[in-house]
């Protein structure tokens, strides 16, 4: 079977589409970042969080109603998964066995407490610290990686596409108010080692039919992307079909790891394919 | 062709190394609870030693990172408060019966305690964190009380220069011979302390009791107590919980805790006891003035009590704590996670249901897609996993809920190197080539590429096995080792196929 009996793509030729797409994107996401701001998670604030299933069904109303009673009305309530399970996201100095209790006396109803953090404000700066410096390392080596591997030019688009797709992801999850936890950032760094190979299988293909083949870089580009066409979209769609198998099956804990995987690897399969090689197109002639 | 039995030999033997190693995992994942329980302990163990380790998120238990407050000690000091520090806590863990608790130092000042299986936070945290600063100090005679709290009303008054009201002694009230405050008066009481501090003759020093409830009121004794303790818990041998069934009326049915002090300790108590007739001794626990009874003889005997607990399982816990030693220095829980069993058994359902659901679809879309060589790089996926999984059990590794994302995550990444491979030979195929030699620069082209895009990949997951913390470095783990295994499997495996088709078999046209 084959998806493409010989695909023909004018990618190249629609790169200005592509360009005001992705600037659209991506100026899109920096505003919403800077303006919204990301919501952090208590891995990285600090505060507690406490998760609990009850028996039957409350509605988030009841559940904020009682935690108003105890001086609880900052709490920050969220729905997990169904109206049984709760997450509750507080920094009151209270331990979340007493709110149990109180549900349990006033609600009349067992309820469980399913799990339990509480972040020092000091580990919350250090795990932020150890976060930024997780995801800078992680960039750097990647630079070093593409240094070598690549010619000038297109290591410093395989860079820029590379910022493309994180800032596009983590306008997205701004966007969506998806909480920047501790799985969310590894899930960013997951996105930066994983959307390079395909604008790495990419170039090398283009590198090859250059000396191979004779025509302008535009047609051997747009050749090349058509060549590795089936394999980009095979590899990007098995990974998004187990991503995505994560995201509605793997349970809420996991929701926003697999969101920002979803997205990541949407976006940086579109950017390998429409983006990278264009830019490098367009540099090539100015010259 | 001899070369193809020693790379069909060794992929045999990797194969069957990785079930070895997978055989404990799958015996003690399996085994139904009732049978487990039949087991001998020993056995138990040592199969729970072998097997597949969860995480704390997977398994449930609880999750403490505990900081030494050493503020101003030089950095060996507290780095050897910290070693202390672990080995006491590793005894009063052991003394609690927690099986497998990981304990370890983090940095200079911190140390990371992990308890599987533990849901009573309450009870490990106290267990945990609690100095246990063990002292004996004589109550002030009366007078002297009477003399250094009228200080402490003249130094306050002197401060706020005004002599009509009385902010301190007003506040304390006389309840069956001690001295109490109320507790909705204890936090401007304890300020009131601060503020005088400076004033408080040297050899003395102000604690507070337990709070209590006295005629339906909460109050805190308060005692003036001689600063220099009489004895401390260093000398303690024996610590036991226990019911009181002495001659106290007021005690008799209450939990208390036993005290045995060594030899020197012993001698010294006599001393203390036997000078001391009609004189209250404080015992004083972190601070706290656990009781103050009055010393009615000389106690010979080198035993001592503790009274005053809630419950028996806080008089079993204070033994542990006292008879393990005091923390070398007070610490602090930075840091505190707990996942109840039941999420955790939740969460892997949900973890397997999305693994297989995701699993599924990519094996039906290979097979669809390449037909026959997609069934190889499904078996190739297949094995993937199974050396996966042994890897981990082998070296130890602790699976956890990201983790097992990462299983699923590579389950859809290491299919990349078949998806590389086959659309070359495809290409070279469809260029005229016979099917060897097609075979044959697919997987040499396809090789270099499929190392450059999924190096970029290990990369990162090495950054989060690095710099990670708790759960997200098994995600790391398992996404660059899966990564790394499907080289051995998505490679050489299914050339090994291949080339036994084409080779062996003969076979003239192969489904791709």
């Amino acid at each position: 079977m084959k998806f493409f009996k010989t695909p023909n793509i004018d990618f190249l030729g629609k790169r200005y589409f592509a360009y005001a797409i992705s600037g659209i994107l991506f100026v899109s996401s920096v505003l919403i970042i800077l303006i919204k701001g990301p919501k952090y998670g208590i891995d990285f604030t600090g505060g507690k969080i406490a998760q609990i299933r009850f028996e039957k069904d409350f509605s988030p109303e009841t559940v904020r109603k009682e935690l108003a009673k105890i001086g609880m009305g900052k709490a920050e309530i969220q729905k997990y998964g169904s109206e049984k399970d709760y997450l509750i996201k507080y920094s009151e100095k209270i331990d979340p066995d007493s709110l149990i209790k109180i549900f349990k006396k006033d609600l009349n109803v067992e309820v469980e407490l399913q799990r339990t953090e509480n972040v020092g404000p000091r580990v919350g700066r250090e795990l932020q610290y150890k976060a930024i410096e997780a995801v800078l390392i992680g960039m750097i080596l990647m630079l070093i990686y593409i240094a070598f591997r690549f010619n000038f030019k297109f290591g410093v688009t395989a860079v820029l596409a590379l910022f493309h797709d994180v800032i596009i992801t983590l306008g997205f999850l701004v966007f969506l108010n998806r909480e920047i936890t501790i799985p969310v950032i590894a899930a960013l760094l997951t996105i930066v080692g994983y959307s390079i190979n395909d604008s790495i299988i990419v170039s090398d293909r283009i590198r090859e039919n250059l000396k191979k083949i004779r025509g302008s870089f535009f047609e051997i580009a747009n050749k090349s992307i058509n060549q590795t066409l089936s394999r980009t979209i095979i590899t990007s769609g098995t990974t998004l079909v187990v991503v995505l198998a994560l995201l509605f099956l793997g349970g809420p804990i996991l929701r926003d790891f697999s969101l920002a995987l979803t997205i990541g690897i949407i976006v940086g399969t579109y950017s390998s394919i429409y983006v990278v090689a264009a830019l490098v197109n367009d540099w090539q002639r100015k010259r | 062709m001899k070369i193809l039995r020693w790379r069909i030999l060794v992929v045999v033997l990797v194969f069957i190394i990785a079930i070895l190693f997978l055989i404990p995992s799958i015996q003690y994942y399996t085994l139904p609870p009732s049978s487990l329980q039949k087991m001998p302990k020993e056995k138990i163990n040592s199969l729970r030693k072998r097997a597949l380790h969860l995480g704390l998120d997977l398994r449930g238990g609880m999750h403490l990172l505990l900081e030494i407050k050493g503020d101003g000690l030089p950095k060996e000091k507290i780095r050897d408060a910290r070693d202390r520090v672990i080995e006491i806590i590793r005894n009063r863990i052991d003394a609690w019966g927690i099986f497998e608790p990981a304990i370890q130092a983090i940095g200079d000042a911190r140390v990371l305690i992990q308890l599987p299986g533990v849901m009573e936070r309450e009870r490990a945290r106290e267990l945990i964190g609690k100095t246990a600063q063990l002292t004996f100090h004589l109550v002030a005679e009366p007078e002297e009380i009477q003399n250094v709290f009228n200080l402490i009303e003249k130094k306050l008054q002197e401060q706020i220069k005004d002599t009509t009201i009385s902010p301190f002694l007003s506040c304390l009230r006389y309840d069956r011979g001690d001295i109490v405050v109320r507790e909705e008066n204890f936090d401007s009481v304890q300020k009131l302390l601060e503020k005088a501090f400076p004033f408080i003759p040297e050899k003395y020093i102000v604690l507070w009791g337990r709070i209590e409830e006295r005629g339906g009121i909460k109050i805190r004794p308060i005692y003036l107590l001689k600063k220099i303790p009489e004895l401390t818990g260093e000398y303690i041998s024996d610590a036991r919980h226990t019911i009181y069934q002495g001659q106290d009326p007021s005690l008799q049915g209450r939990p208390i805790v036993e005290l045995s002090f060594d030899k020197k300790g012993t001698i010294i108590f006599s001393r203390v006891t036997e000078q001391n007739v009609g004189k209250r001794l404080a015992i004083v626990l972190d601070n706290i003035v656990q009781s103050a009874p009055f010393i009615r003889e000389r106690i010979p005997t080198g035993n001592a009590m503790i009274s005053g607990m809630e419950s028996m399982e806080e008089a079993k816990e204070l033994a542990i704590v006292l008879k393990s030693g005091a923390l070398p220095a007070p610490v602090e829980i930075v840091e505190e996670r707990s996942v109840g069993p039941l999420l955790g058994s939740d969460s892997i359902k949900n973890g397997i249901r999305a693994g297989i659901i995701g699993t599924i679809i990519v094996f039906l879309f290979m097979a669809i897609y390449y037909l026959f060589s997609g069934l190889i790089a499904n078996f190739a996926l297949l094995l993937n996993l199974i050396f996966l999984l042994s890897l981990l059990a082998a070296f130890k590794g602790t699976l956890t809920l990201p983790g097992i994302a990462g299983i699923i995550l590579t389950v859809g990444m290491a299919v990349d190197a078949n998806v590389l491979i086959f659309e070359r030979i495809r290409e070279e195929i469809a260029s005229g080539k016979s099917i060897k030699s097609a075979v044959d620069t697919g997987y040499s082209r396809a090789f270099v590429t499929i190392l450059d895009s999924n190096l970029t990949t290990i990369i990162a997951a090495i950054v989060l096995l690095w710099f990670g913390t708790g759960p997200i470095r098994g995600f790391g783990l398992t996404l660059s080792l899966g990564i790394i295994c499907s080289f051995f499997t998505a490679i050489f495996v299914t050339k090994i196929i291949f080339d036994y088709m084409i080779n062996v078999k003969k076979v003239k046209k192969i489904y791709i």
